[in-house]
């Protein structure tokens, strides 16, 4: 623990007014700082130290520590998150490797879940519709009411109200809504703009449409 | 040794009395007692999010779909928002989901089947008897409204998947005739 000692000019009388009214504003002062609560010793010497005992030490850090998390997980939910890629469906776009630290890091914000307004070609994050504890990106290829051409063989099929139309960039290792058909949009989790690591690939991630596939209308 | 500088009209003076007037303000401590009081506001609101979208929230159905169990308006009901995340959820609860239709539209509905489950609904509710049977596909939900009559729901927009469901309704908190746990019934 630290202490802290006022040093005054007169200190044989530590009950004059002066020394009363350095140590209050003086503690003032440090309370700014501090979220423990400070106390300065009426003692005469030339050193200045702070007083902190060990177990309100603890309970800042603990409540540092909590309001740091809830600022945090506020954060998270309604601005920006950061997700780390596992899969190949976004190859080259985006690759993962075994190990969750070599894997690319996307950023991915939250403010297009307050009107569910996207753009085709926005790579976004969703939750599965046969398990809802995985979280798939992929990219946006057709809107609510759009007709879209599948790839493979020459269907059409409209994207029903309130649903869009999910493909990985890499087809061949991509498990979307060729299988899985058209997903609600209340699955959607976020929309992935920017690649921060590894730091060869930090850059936006563009709005793209895949190149030989007909436009929907 | 600092000269004061005699000012040479009565402008002039109150000018520079205004300035010194200014300098006394004490604007650091106004500055750093404003700026903890917009922290402290900013951690509240950001602790009133976190409860209330992934602890405990606070809901206001309003609609014919759910009668005799809701009212129409006017009731409030407590979300759980806990249940849905660990899976705790399952036939005969009312959960609030956003709906397939319009993701900005959240809607209360029972459940009455989880996946593998076969359900059996009135498909004409009202205007004939028959009935369909579907088997409920992995990781979705059948949902409807109690008043058959007067609900859009799975017979309409089918299985949905169980990421779309946002909360357990379990307990009403208002009109105090009516206050206490929601009957889960199948």
């Amino acid at each position: 623990s630290l202490r802290l000692h006022g040093t005054e000019e007169d200190c044989s009388d530590r009950t004059s007014s002066q020394c009363i009214r350095f140590r209050a504003q003086f503690t003032a002062f440090l309370q700014c700082f501090c979220t423990s609560e400070v106390q300065i010793l009426p003692v005469c010497s030339d050193r200045i130290v702070l007083i902190m005992g060990a177990r309100s030490q603890l309970w800042s850090i603990a409540k540092m520590s909590v309001t740091g998390g809830v600022i945090g997980v506020t954060i998270s939910d309604r601005y920006v998150t950061v997700v780390a890629i596992k899969g190949h469906s976004m190859h080259p776009t985006m690759t993962a490797t075994d190990s969750a630290l070599r894997g690319d890091i996307v950023l991915a914000e939250k403010a297009c879940l307050d009107q569910y307004k996207f753009s085709r070609g926005d790579v976004i994050l969703f939750k599965c519709p046969s398990n809802h504890k995985e979280v798939f990106v992929k990219r946006l290829i057709g809107l609510p009411g759009e007709w879209i051409q599948l790839p493979a063989s020459s269907e059409i099929i409209k994207v029903p109200q309130g649903h869009c139309w999910v493909e990985g960039d890499n087809a061949a290792r991509s498990w979307d809504s060729r299988s899985f058909g058209p997903i609600p949009l209340g699955l959607i989790n976020g929309r992935v703009t920017h690649i921060i690591w590894p730091p060869s690939k930090i850059g936006r991630v563009e709005r793209k449409w895949p190149e030989d596939r007909i436009p929907p209308f | 040794k600092i000269i004061p500088i005699e000012p040479s009209s009565p402008s002039a003076a109150a000018m520079s009395r205004f300035v010194r007037r200014l300098a006394g303000i004490p604007w650091r401590q106004i500055a750093g007692e404003a700026s903890s009081v917009g922290l402290l506001m900013a951690q509240g609101l950001c602790a009133v999010h976190v409860v209330s979208e992934h602890v405990l929230g606070v809901a206001f159905p309003r609609g014919p779909s759910m009668l005799p169990a809701l009212n129409m308006a006017g009731d409030v009901l407590l979300t759980d928002k806990v249940s849905p995340r660990r899976g705790w959820v399952g036939p005969g609860d009312v959960v609030l989901l956003l709906s397939p239709e319009d993701p900005r539209k959240i809607v209360a509905k029972r459940v009455l089947g989880m996946e593998g489950d076969e359900v059996t609904y009135p498909v004409d509710a009202g205007n004939s008897d028959a009935t369909k049977t579907v088997v409920v596909p992995q990781g979705h939900i059948w949902v409807q409204g109690d008043n058959i009559y007067s609900s859009n729901d799975s017979r309409q927009f089918g299985p949905v998947p169980y990421g779309l469901v946002k909360g357990k309704m379990s307990y009403r908190i208002w009109p105090p005739s009516r206050i206490g746990s929601i009957d889960s019934k199948e």
